[in-house]
């Protein structure tokens, strides 16, 4: 590539490493529009009832386990019947909660 | 020893390209034209590509290898919006660091918005034309995302992921 100058490679090398430091967690991923995509796919006719697809993608999201995966983590911890934030998942909820708001998103609890 | 020598103004396309791409994934996932985060980022990292090809040609320093790498960035910046909007385990640390008195499991159960999920990807599907939704029944007429899918389960079964399903 005639012209690139040492930044031009050491831009694309950082960028290549972030992109594949990205990558990992997104193919390890499990996306409820693809696991939807497949249950219609399987299903009688392709079709399902909407309140069974959303029964059945809430079916694979266990609410509990996710809050234990967190807890072992080291983002969050239990104190008597409560949950709260470790150093790690404070900075963490800080940094994205700006950017949820950013986002348009307002995280509150429903 | 690689010298680098000082940069100069002939980078200002390939950052103020990424800039625009970034900034204008945002306000489209803002306006929720389209449901879908992913639609928003191509979008916006599409334009960005563009800008950057149409803005560096003009000023003839057109160079393939920042094209690539501005490609690249765009990656974990899509990585961080998904995170963001998406993965759980950040929904509960947001939910916390606006609650730092602490919340009980089932208040961050609930912070997880589960209930919404399947309405919202049902939303998702029809914007992209996969689904038609039909007296309550959700139909799939369409194979993009089912090849797109299988793709993605071949990948995590050759690197020892579990699969969708």
């Amino acid at each position: 590539m005639t012209g690139a100058s040492s930044w031009d490679w050491a831009l694309f090398a950082f960028s290549l490493l972030a992109a594949l430091v990205a990558t990992y967690p997104a193919v390890e991923n499990r996306s409820p529009v693809f696991v939807a995509v497949f249950l219609l796919s399987r299903a009688k006719r392709r079709s399902l009832p909407a309140h069974t697809l959303a029964q059945e993608l809430k079916k694979r999201i266990q609410g509990h386990q996710i809050v234990r995966f967190t807890a072992q983590g080291g983002y969050i911890w239990k104190n008597g019947s409560r949950y709260l934030s470790t150093e790690k998942g404070r900075w963490i909820g800080v940094i994205f909660g700006h950017l949820q708001d950013i986002l348009g998103l307002h995280g509150k609890i429903s | 020893m690689v010298k680098f020598p000082d940069m100069q103004a002939d980078w200002i396309p390939l950052f103020a390209s990424f800039a625009t791409g970034v900034i204008l994934t945002v306000f489209l996932f803002r306006q929720r034209w389209v449901e879908s985060l992913y639609a928003c980022w191509a979008l916006g990292g599409g334009i960005s590509l563009v800008l950057y090809v149409v803005w560096s040609t003009q000023v003839g320093d057109f160079l393939w290898i920042r094209l690539v790498s501005l490609a690249l960035l765009l990656v974990p910046f899509f990585h961080l919006l998904n995170m963001a909007v998406t993965a759980r385990r950040v929904r509960i640390c947001v939910a916390l660091a606006r609650h730092p008195q602490g919340l009980t499991e089932a208040k961050l159960i609930a912070a997880l918005r589960l209930e919404s999920m399947g309405a919202h990807r049902i939303r998702i599907l029809q914007q992209f034309g996969q689904v038609r939704v039909a007296g309550g029944k959700v139909i799939l007429i369409r194979n993009e995302f089912l090849w797109i899918a299988r793709c993605l389960n071949q990948i995590k079964k050759t690197m020892g992921i579990p699969e969708f399903l």
